[in-house]
């Protein structure tokens, strides 16, 4: 039995929507942060070496056994992105008229294209700005969560599903326009947060309300 | 900290980390559900598509905004 069969269709499309939403509207702000420089540029390298130095100062044995809390972190940390791919695949099963089968089948087939290519291509990528992606896939969730959460409320976008483009589209621009525009006007900004959240550079997902 | 504040903030921070995200959206939706349901506001449906976009615009600046704010201050301080 289809999800869509056990819950109404709008109402899906308005739970994905919303969620897309939120965490889209999340990653483009942190990556327009970013950009204006409001923010660091995220720089795993960095980070895991000013962790080493701490552990070090404190005394730490710095190993290279395995270590069962850095295993039971990278778990945790690789189920939560899972998860954001299972609302993916909700989210392109309940738009199409395939189902959640073929979009579980691309998720299933992006994922080992994604091992083999970064097993093959690992050095390359590591030079691939990590803000340029995360920009990208904002605007993406952003886009497919206002389309969605827009169609639940029985709109009927111009273009039909052609209005996606046009929406990364709008959001590109005004994403761009708030860039320039943040580091225009807030010329002193960037220094000031650089030197005030460095000591938080390793806790990026920090509970902030 | 209570377990449950632990786990409710854990989830908070997972889908959103940011209240002015979290209470835009929210509120945005709440708009476009009240101009669909409720019948004296039917003339505004045309709009719908229109005041979510401008709902999800105007939360990003809200959310951005905030967040300068924070910076200027940080540096007054």
């Amino acid at each position: 039995m289809r999800l869509r069969e056990l819950i109404p269709l709008d109402a899906l499309r308005f739970v994905i929507g919303f969620l897309l939403l939120l965490f889209g509207l999340k990653w483009l702000k942190n990556a327009i942060q970013r950009y204006s420089g409001l923010k660091f540029l995220h720089d795993e390298e960095a980070i895991y070496a000013a962790n080493l130095a701490q552990a070090r100062a404190r005394g730490e044995a710095v190993g290279t056994r395995l270590d069962p809390f850095g295993v039971l972190l990278s778990y945790k940390s690789v189920l939560l992105e899972g998860l954001e791919v299972a609302f993916i695949v909700i989210s392109f099963g309940s738009g199409g008229s395939s189902g959640i089968g073929a979009a579980a089948i691309g998720a299933a087939a992006a994922g080992v294209l994604v091992i083999l290519v970064g097993a093959l291509v690992r050095a390359p990528l590591q030079r691939i700005p990590e803000n340029t992606l995360k920009f990208i896939v904002g605007i993406m969730l952003t886009t497919f969560g206002t389309f969605w959460a827009g169609e639940s409320f029985g709109i009927n976008w111009p273009f039909s599903d052609l209005f996606l483009l046009m929406l990364a589209a709008l959001y590109l621009v005004v994403s761009a326009v708030l860039i320039t525009a943040i580091k225009q006007q807030q010329p002193r900004v960037a220094s000031a947060t650089m030197a005030s959240e460095a000591p938080i550079l390793s806790q990026e997902k920090e509970i902030r309300l | 900290m209570n377990v449950i504040l632990k786990v409710i903030l854990a989830v908070y921070n997972f889908f959103v980390g940011d209240l002015v995200i979290l209470i835009g959206i929210t509120l945005t939706m709440v708009i476009l559900a009240l101009i669909h349901s409720v019948g004296a506001l039917a003339s505004l449906q045309g709009g719908l598509g229109l005041i979510l976009i401008v709902g999800v615009l105007a939360t990003l600046v809200a959310a951005l905004g905030r967040e300068v704010m924070r910076s200027e201050n940080k540096q007054k301080a």
